[in-house]
């Protein structure tokens, strides 16, 4: 079986997943290429595409055409699911519905527990995932005590318990308030540090300002790709994807069209603008 | 034209032996007209002050008062439901009729509105909730998606005619697309009402364009309301209630550190055509 250390991607080739009851196609024709320790994220409208993507990155959906390898794993074979969700874990939107276990550590355990794996494994497992993800003090608390930022990150260490090479976050930041989703945030830099890789769907620009690579969905096919600097700063091209581009992206492009000298060019933060301005 | 909605020393525990108080000595006027955000993070008693607020839960401390009259019992409290209605902020707890057109009828209905009356106010309601009624108006409510859902039920809202309006996190969960569609019909039927606007929120960007004055609610006790640029000023402080201040916000803050001051710190036009003067001031 091709899955080695040679394998730590997921590669997507001609992708389409249409709904069998009603023949709706959700995404046509994907091509796409997602490495360990990387930072990527997905935006697109609602109803673009975005999560069901995810959702074919790790089995739970078959593609209707096309190839999806996981680490080498054809993801159309179904005796490779179980392989599949280990190499990429998916955290969702609301942990409310992601959390299992009575107590914090149980609920860590959940996923390596259903593998089977001897107790001191699990016991190492799951002191990993709550040290990485800062739970260490909590982790006998009764998760519906906990604020929906720690609840996450319950959920996500549930899933780095299972020692995953990606992470498939389907918006789960948006439910949560600005500390919690910067903690969250802050977490997946960290992950991607020690070689993970984050996919991360969102509707938010501020979270994909740090992206090594933005993949943005329309109408079930990928209509921009690269760099933030190249696929964010341009706020007509957001609007024309149902997104709400970033403030100081619409006030550079103003001022190009003012024709202010150069203009401050393909900037995303104020602390770029405010430079410009003092240059 | 909404009237005065007053809050003093207002505190709340849930009636469970030993519950904490979830709200403390809340002080908030909300003026006629005016837009105010309620912020803070998970957890900090949001919900439950948009619910005082909208007559849902009494207080279990302190005074409450409507248009110049005490809100002394229970029983006074059917008043203030008449003139505040609140948003949930999931459409689900809201909608339940079998179709759109029951469900935004429903209130209005319950107010004894009949015939062609209730008609032209269901329509008028659906228009400034940007509804398309005559597509949607026989679907069930949870066929639409997550956005038509919202506008259903805000639909629903506004079919009641409220003077205030509270909207429990109106935007979490919506694209950017429904996001402007909501700003918009909150500004119609503002507009043409002349009704306060209460939203309650986790996060600062997309209220920003639209509130005026912000409180922010930490452990239950709310700080006195403050303007976009008090807010603007507190970075610091903000982000220690779990806060993040938009980029509108920081943008604001930092051109006003090298004396730069606008008129409408939320539009782009204007910020740019500013700082075009200041460089060209400052180049020559």
């Amino acid at each position: 079986m091709k899955n080695g250390p040679e394998h730590q991607n997921i590669t997507i080739e001609g992708l389409t997943f249409q709904y069998k009851n009603t023949g709706e196609e959700v995404l046509k024709d994907i091509d796409a290429e997602f490495y360990a320790g990387r930072y990527y994220v997905i935006l697109g409208r609602n109803g673009s595409g975005k999560s069901t993507l995810l959702r074919c990155m790790n089995s739970l959906l078959g593609p209707s055409e096309g190839k999806v390898l996981v680490c080498g794993l054809d993801s159309s074979l179904p005796e490779n699911s179980t392989e599949i969700l280990k190499k990429a874990s998916m955290v969702f939107q609301d942990p409310n519905s992601q959390i299992v276990g009575s107590t914090v550590e149980d609920d860590i355990a959940f996923g390596p527990e259903n593998l089977g794996l001897e107790p001191g494994s699990i016991e190492r497992k799951v002191r990993a995932a709550v040290e990485m993800t800062g739970l260490a003090g909590i982790e006998r608390e009764q998760p519906r005590n906990l604020s929906m930022g720690q609840k996450q990150l319950v959920s996500i260490a549930g899933a780095l318990a299972m020692e995953p090479v990606f992470i498939l976050s389907d918006e789960s930041t948006s439910m949560l308030d600005d500390g919690a989703r910067s903690t969250i945030l802050k977490l997946f830099k960290k992950l991607r540090g020690r070689g993970t890789g984050i996919i991360h769907v969102t509707h938010f620009l501020e979270e994909a300002i740090d992206a090594d690579e933005i993949l943005v969905l329309d109408r079930g096919g990928i209509a921009l790709r690269g760099k933030p600097e190249d696929v964010i700063s341009n706020p007509g091209r957001m609007l024309d994807m149902g997104l709400e581009p970033l403030p100081v992206t619409m006030v550079a492009k103003e001022l190009q069209c003012l024709g202010t000298g150069a203009g401050p060019g393909s900037i995303l933060t104020v602390e770029e603008l405010m430079s410009w301005l003092r240059s | 034209m909404a009237q005065k909605l007053i809050l003093e020393s207002v505190s709340y525990s849930y009636p469970f032996s030993g519950s904490p108080p979830v709200l403390k000595d809340v002080n908030l006027v909300v003026d006629p007209g005016e837009v105010i955000c309620i912020a803070g993070r998970n957890g900090s008693g949001k919900s439950t002050l948009s619910q005082i607020c909208a007559g849902l839960l009494f207080p279990t401390g302190g005074k409450l008062s409507y248009g110049g009259s005490r809100i002394k019992t229970r029983r006074d409290m059917s008043g203030l439901r008449k003139n505040v209605c609140l948003l949930f902020q999931s459409p689900e707890d809201q909608l339940f009729a079998d179709t759109v057109l029951a469900d935004i009828s429903f209130g209005p209905r319950n107010h004894g509105l009949r015939g062609s009356e209730l008609q032209a106010i269901v329509r008028e309601s659906a228009e400034m909730a940007g509804l398309d009624i005559e597509r949607l108006g026989d679907r069930s409510p949870f066929s639409l998606s997550g956005g038509e859902k919202r506008m259903v039920a805000l639909a629903g809202v506004f079919a009641l005619r409220p003077e205030i309006l509270v909207l429990d996190e109106p935007f979490t969960g919506l694209d950017h697309t429904h996001r402007e569609h909501l700003r918009e019909s909150l500004a119609r039927y503002r507009e043409s009402r002349g009704a306060s606007l209460v939203i309650v929120s986790h996060e600062l960007s997309n209220v920003w364009p639209v509130a005026v004055k912000y409180g922010l609610l930490a452990d239950g006790k709310l700080a006195g309301l403050r303007s976009r640029a008090e807010i603007a000023a507190e970075k610091d402080g903000i982000s220690r209630l779990g806060l993040r201040l938009p980029q509108w916000g920081a943008l604001e803050h930092e051109l006003r550190r090298i004396n730069i001051e606008l008129d409408d710190p939320s539009d782009y036009h204007v910020i740019a055509e500013t700082i075009r003067s200041y460089k060209e001031g400052q180049d020559d």
